[in-house]
C-alpha cells in the first residue's frame, strides 16, 4: 500500500539528498570502474529529483530510520501533536485512583509526561524566532549563491560574445552521424571545446585549434555531441540550481563536483564505444592534447579540462564494453537504488494510532503507533481500535503475555488493513483491575483496610509493585507504616514464584 | 604593429603565410573549407588584420599582404608577452612557462606509457 504526500521540508529534502549522493558516492568507489559510466549520471538525476521535489512515499520497503523514527516525541513536536489526547486523558483519569494503586498506568503516565515535556520544551516560542532567522540566513545564502553563479555565468558567456558560426563538413558529418542538432562556433578566447545551451544546443571549438587533423576533430565534436544527446546541460542547469537551493549543504556541493566528472567520463565512454581498436589510443591522445592547452573545468558548461585528463586518460586503455550481465547488473541497481531512495526516508506524520486499549478480562492494554506513514482509508482509528479490541477481549481469561499480544494485534491489523504487519508498532503493557489486584494482594497476606494495607498486621509503609519489563509499575508509600513490600510479575500479570519480599523494621 | 594577434586572426595570417598574396575572397574559400567560416567571418576577421597592420588590402578585388612573417609575429608577441608580464625578462618567463603547463613533462609521459602499455 503506497501513500504518497507532496510536503517534505526542504532541510529534510536536503538531509536525505545529501545521505543519497554519500551512497552514489560510495557506489562508485565500489563498483565505478565495472559499471557503465552512464549509471551515475543516472542515479544523480534520482538524487536531483530528491533535491527538488518535496514528495514523500511510504511503501512496505521504507526504511523506519531510528534517528527519525524515534517518531512520536521528536515528530509530535513538528508535525500534528500526536500525543496530546492521551495526556489529557491521564490528568483526567489520575486524581481518582491517586490515593493507592496506579494499576498499569504507571508507564504510560511517566511516558506521557515526558512527552508532554519534550514538546512543551521543543515548542517553546524561542524557537520560532531561531526559525525565522534561520529562513533569512537560508534565503540570503540562496541569493548569494544564485548572484554568484550569475556573475560568472556572465563572464563566460561575455568570453563567448565574439565566436564566430562555421559549418564545417566534418563536424556536421558526426553531428549527423549522432543525431544531434547543435550550432557550432569558433571561439578566440577559449581553450578547450566545450557544449552549452539547453533548448538551443550550442558547440564551441577554440580557434586555435588544428583543425587540419580530422581525427581529433572529429573526437572532439562526437564527445561533445555526446553531452548534447543526454542532456547533460540541463542536468548541470539543475545541478546549479540544487546549489541555489541546498548551498549551506557541503554534499551537494562536492556532488555538483563529482556529478560534472560523471558526466564527462559517460561522455568519454560513448565516444569509445564507438570506436575501436587504435582510434581508442587515439582518442586518449585527443584528450591530451587538447588538455595541454585547456584550461580548469567549468560548472555551468560540459568542457574538457585538463584536472580531469590524467584520470580519463587512464580510463581509456582500460576500457571494455560491458558484458550483458554488467548491464542488467547497472538496471538492477538503477532500479534498486531508485526505489530504495524514493521510499527510503519519508516527511514527518502523525504516528500515533490507537491508544489505551483494554479489554475485560485481559491485562493487557495497548497502544498502537504507525512504523510509516500510510493512508488507512476512513474511520481509521474507529476500526483499529475495533480491530485491537476483538484480540484482547478474545484473549480474556488466557494467560497470554504482552509480547504474543503485540504480534497477534499487528497481524489483526494487518488484516483489517491490508498492509504488513512491520508497518505497526504495537505497545502493550500491563493494566490489572484494581479488583483483581485486591485479590492477589490478599493471596500474599496483604489485606486493605479503609484505604491503608496491612501485612502480617503491621501498617504497610510502601508497595514496589512491577513487572520485568517495568511497563507496570506502582509505588506507594505511606509515611507512617513500617512494613516494605515487593512485588515481581511476569508479563502476563501473574506475581512470579519467589516474587514476593516483605520487610518489617518497625510494626506500628 | 605591436597589437596582439588573437586566434582567428592567426588563423588569417597562417593562410597567407602559407599561400602569399591572396584575394579576400580566396582567403575567406580556404578557411570556409578547413574551418566551416562563413564569408562575413573570415571578412571581418580581415579587417581586424588589416586594422592591426599585419596585412595590407589592395585593390583590384581586396589583395591580401602579409606585412610581416611567421618568425616576425612570433617574436613579436614573445616580445610583447615577456615584456609586458615578466618585466622583460626572459628567464622569470620561461620558469612560468615550465611551471604553469597543467600537465608537466613526468605526468604526460606517464600517461603516454599507460596508452603504450595498452598496446
Amino acid at each position: 500500500m503506497l501513500s504518497i504526500r507532496f510536503d517534505m521540508p526542504l532541510w529534510l529534502m536536503g538531509l536525505y539528498g545529501g545521505i543519497m549522493a554519500v551512497c552514489v558516492l560510495l557506489l562508485r568507489l565500489l563498483l565505478g570502474k565495472r559499471l557503465p559510466k552512464r549509471v551515475f549520471p543516472v542515479l544523480w538525476a534520482v538524487v536531483l529529483v530528491r533535491l527538488f521535489v518535496p514528495f514523500s512515499i511510504s511503501s512496505p520497503l521504507s526504511l523506519h530510520i531510528p534517528l527519525l523514527g524515534e517518531g512520536e516525541v521528536l515528530w509530535s513536536s513538528f508535525g500534528p501533536v500526536a500525543q496530546s489526547a492521551p495526556t489529557v486523558e491521564m490528568t483526567a483519569v489520575e486524581p481518582e485512583e491517586s490515593s493507592a494503586l496506579l494499576l498499569g498506568s504507571g508507564a504510560e503516565a511517566s511516558y506521557n509526561g515526558q512527552t508532554a515535556e519534550e514538546s512543551q520544551g521543543l515548542s517553546f516560542p524561542a524557537l520560532d524566532m531561531h526559525a525565522a532567522s534561520l529562513a533569512l540566513l537560508w534565503a540570503a545564502g540562496g541569493i548569494g549563491s544564485g548572484v554568484w553563479l550569475a556573475w560568472r555565468w556572465r563572464k563566460c558567456q561575455g568570453v563567448l560574445q565574439d565566436a564566430a558560426p562555421i559549418s564545417n563538413q566534418t563536424v556536421e558529418q558526426v553531428l549527423q552521424k549522432c543525431g544531434v542538432r547543435a550550432e557550432v562556433y569558433t571561439c578566440d578566447r577559449i581553450s578547450s571545446p566545450m557544449a552549452a545551451g539547453t533548448i538551443r544546443s550550442e558547440i564551441f571549438l577554440p580557434t586555435r585549434m588544428d583543425f587540419h587533423n580530422r581525427e581529433l576533430l572529429e573526437h572532439i565534436v562526437t564527445h561533445e555531441a555526446m553531452h548534447i544527446k543526454y542532456g547533460d546541460n540541463w542536468m548541470k542547469l539543475f545541478m546549479l540550481a540544487a546549489l541555489c537551493l541546498h548551498w549551506y549543504n557541503p554534499l551537494i556541493w562536492l556532488m555538483a563536483r563529482e556529478l560534472s566528472r560523471d558526466l564527462e567520463s559517460a561522455c568519454d565512454e560513448a565516444v569509445l564505444s564507438a570506436l575501436e581498436g587504435d582510434s581508442r589510443k587515439s582518442y586518449a591522445c585527443s584528450l591530451m592534447v587538447m588538455a595541454v592547452s585547456g584550461r580548469r573545468g567549468n560548472l555551468m558548461y560540459s568542457s574538457f579540462s585538463k584536472n580531469e585528463v590524467k584520470r580519463r586518460g587512464k580510463g581509456v586503455p582500460a576500457y571494455q564494453k560491458a558484458g550483458k550481465f554488467l548491464v542488467s547488473l547497472a538496471a538492477v541497481l538503477v532500479v534498486g537504488t531508485t526505489a530504495v531512495f524514493a521510499t527510503g526516508g519519508t516527511t514527518f506524520y502523525d504516528s500515533g494510532l490507537c491508544s489505551g486499549i483494554q479489554a475485560e478480562g485481559c491485562y493487557v492494554m495497548a497502544d498502537v503507533f504507525l512504523n510509516r506513514e500510510i493512508d488507512l482509508g476512513e474511520f481509521a482509528q474507529g476500526r483499529a481500535n475495533a480491530a485491537v479490541y476483538k484480540v484482547l477481549s478474545e484473549s480474556a481469561g488466557q494467560g497470554k503475555g504482552c509480547s504474543q499480544l503485540q504480534r497477534e494485534i499487528a497481524g489483526a491489523l494487518s488484516k483489517e488493513f491490508g498492509v504488513e504487519p512491520g508497518a505497526f508498532r504495537v505497545k502493550g503493557y500491563l493494566s490489572i483491575p484494581r479488583q483483581v489486584v485486591q485479590e492477589q494482594y490478599a493471596q500474599l497476606g496483604i489485606t486493605e483496610k479503609d484505604g491503608r494495607y496491612y501485612y502480617d498486621g503491621a501498617l504497610v509503609h510502601s508497595i514496589t509493585d512491577k513487572d520485568d519489563g517495568n511497563t507496570f509499575f506502582t509505588a506507594s508509600s505511606w509515611p507512617d507504616g513500617g512494613v516494605d513490600l515487593y512485588i515481581l510479575r511476569d508479563e502476563t500479570g501473574a506475581i512470579k514464584e519467589n516474587g514476593f519480599q516483605a520487610y518489617l523494621w518497625y510494626r506500628f | 604593429m605591436g597589437a596582439t594577434l588573437y586566434d582567428s586572426e592567426l588563423k588569417v595570417m597562417e593562410v597567407l603565410w602559407r599561400e602569399g598574396t591572396l584575394t579576400a575572397k580566396r582567403v575567406s574559400e580556404i578557411l570556409g573549407g578547413e574551418i566551416g567560416w562563413n564569408k562575413n567571418t573570415t571578412y571581418t576577421v580581415i579587417k581586424k588584420c588589416v586594422d592591426k597592420g599585419y596585412v595590407r588590402r589592395d585593390e583590384p578585388d581586396f589583395q591580401c599582404t602579409p606585412l610581416i612573417t611567421k618568425e616576425e609575429a612570433c617574436q613579436d608577441m614573445t616580445n610583447e608577452l615577456i615584456d609586458r608580464m615578466f618585466s622583460g625578462s626572459s628567464e622569470l618567463f620561461f620558469s612560468a612557462f615550465l611551471k604553469g603547463r597543467g600537465l608537466e613533462e613526468k605526468q604526460v609521459k606517464h600517461l603516454m606509457d599507460l596508452i603504450n602499455e595498452s598496446k
